[in-house]
């Protein structure tokens, strides 16, 4: 319902698609709140920008024991962040 | 970049500023799709898929460090990077990492220093949001070393990163968490 919410009507967002094809499971980070930048207290989301989830496991060292790693689709939400805040140059908007 | 001269001031207070690197995550350049600026540091990264920043905590005994070195010859500037990092002791595992190391044409390193400045290494200074280019000038390699050494002093394997740019590095925010996340 959020995504719905924050995208222009008609518009929407996506990876270029001869890029998807190129690199499906990309990754990048988008902040936890998308009205602020990353720091501060407003954590880094790991997403997928290709259609699928990408899952692996982070070792354990010392410090922190292993732990499953899950990087979700992005949002529209997030993909218009990534376009319009970062203007990630792999991100274009298009007509519905 | 256009020439322009910028005025540094020294740190006017008795805070130590101690020297070289804790810790250092590393990935190949071919797996960064876009690297993201904000006010001209580094803010974000797009990979290729996930898993792809490999974490080194190396030995904290004082010889860790990340060094740029300009140069001029003949009006043409060039900066030589070098980092060093320690790992005591040698193994297996140690041997098969450094034999695959060694194979790597162009790695990108994040140095975490002790002030929390983190320096990346590994391709030119990017002024914008876009894919890096590498060093220039001759790539960013990693040249392990395993020495046992003599039993008065410690078995170990050393890693040094070599490159050779036109700038010198860009700095980045992310944190631990968030390129472990990535």
């Amino acid at each position: 319902m959020a995504d719905v919410v924050a995208t222009t009507k008609g518009k929407k967002y996506r990876v270029n698609v001869r890029i998807a094809y190129k690199w499906p499971n990309m990754v990048t980070l988008v902040p936890f709140d998308l009205s602020k930048p990353i720091g501060q207290g407003n954590d880094a989301v790991s997403v997928a920008l290709g259609e699928k989830e990408v899952r692996r496991t982070l070792p354990g060292t010392k410090d922190r024991p292993e732990m499953e790693m899950v990087s979700k689709p992005a949002s529209q939400a997030q993909l218009k962040y990534l376009y319009e805040v970062e203007r990630h140059p792999l991100i274009e908007q298009y007509e519905e | 970049m256009a020439c322009e001269v910028v005025g540094i001031g020294a740190v006017g207070d008795c805070v130590p500023n101690e020297g070289g690197i804790i810790k250092s995550f590393a990935t190949k350049l071919s797996n960064i799709t876009t690297v993201t600026l904000t006010t001209g540091v580094i803010s974000n990264f797009t990979m290729t898929s996930t898993g792809l920043w490999e974490e080194f905590i190396y030995d904290l005994d004082a010889t860790a460090n990340f060094n740029q070195v300009g140069s001029i010859n003949n009006n043409r500037f060039s900066v030589e990077q070098t980092a060093f990092l320690k790992f005591k002791g040698i193994s297996q595992a140690y041997i098969a990492a450094a034999n695959s190391a060694k194979d790597c044409c162009d790695t990108v390193w994040i140095h975490v220093l002790s002030n929390g400045v983190r320096l990346v290494q590994g391709f030119e200074f990017l002024t914008a949001t876009g894919a890096p280019q590498r060093t220039i000038n001759r790539e960013t390699r990693i040249v392990p070393t395993i020495n046992t050494d003599t039993s008065a002093n410690e078995a170990r394997t050393e890693y040094t990163i070599a490159g050779n740019a036109n700038t010198f590095t860009n700095t980045t925010t992310l944190t631990d968490a968030a390129i472990l996340a990535l």
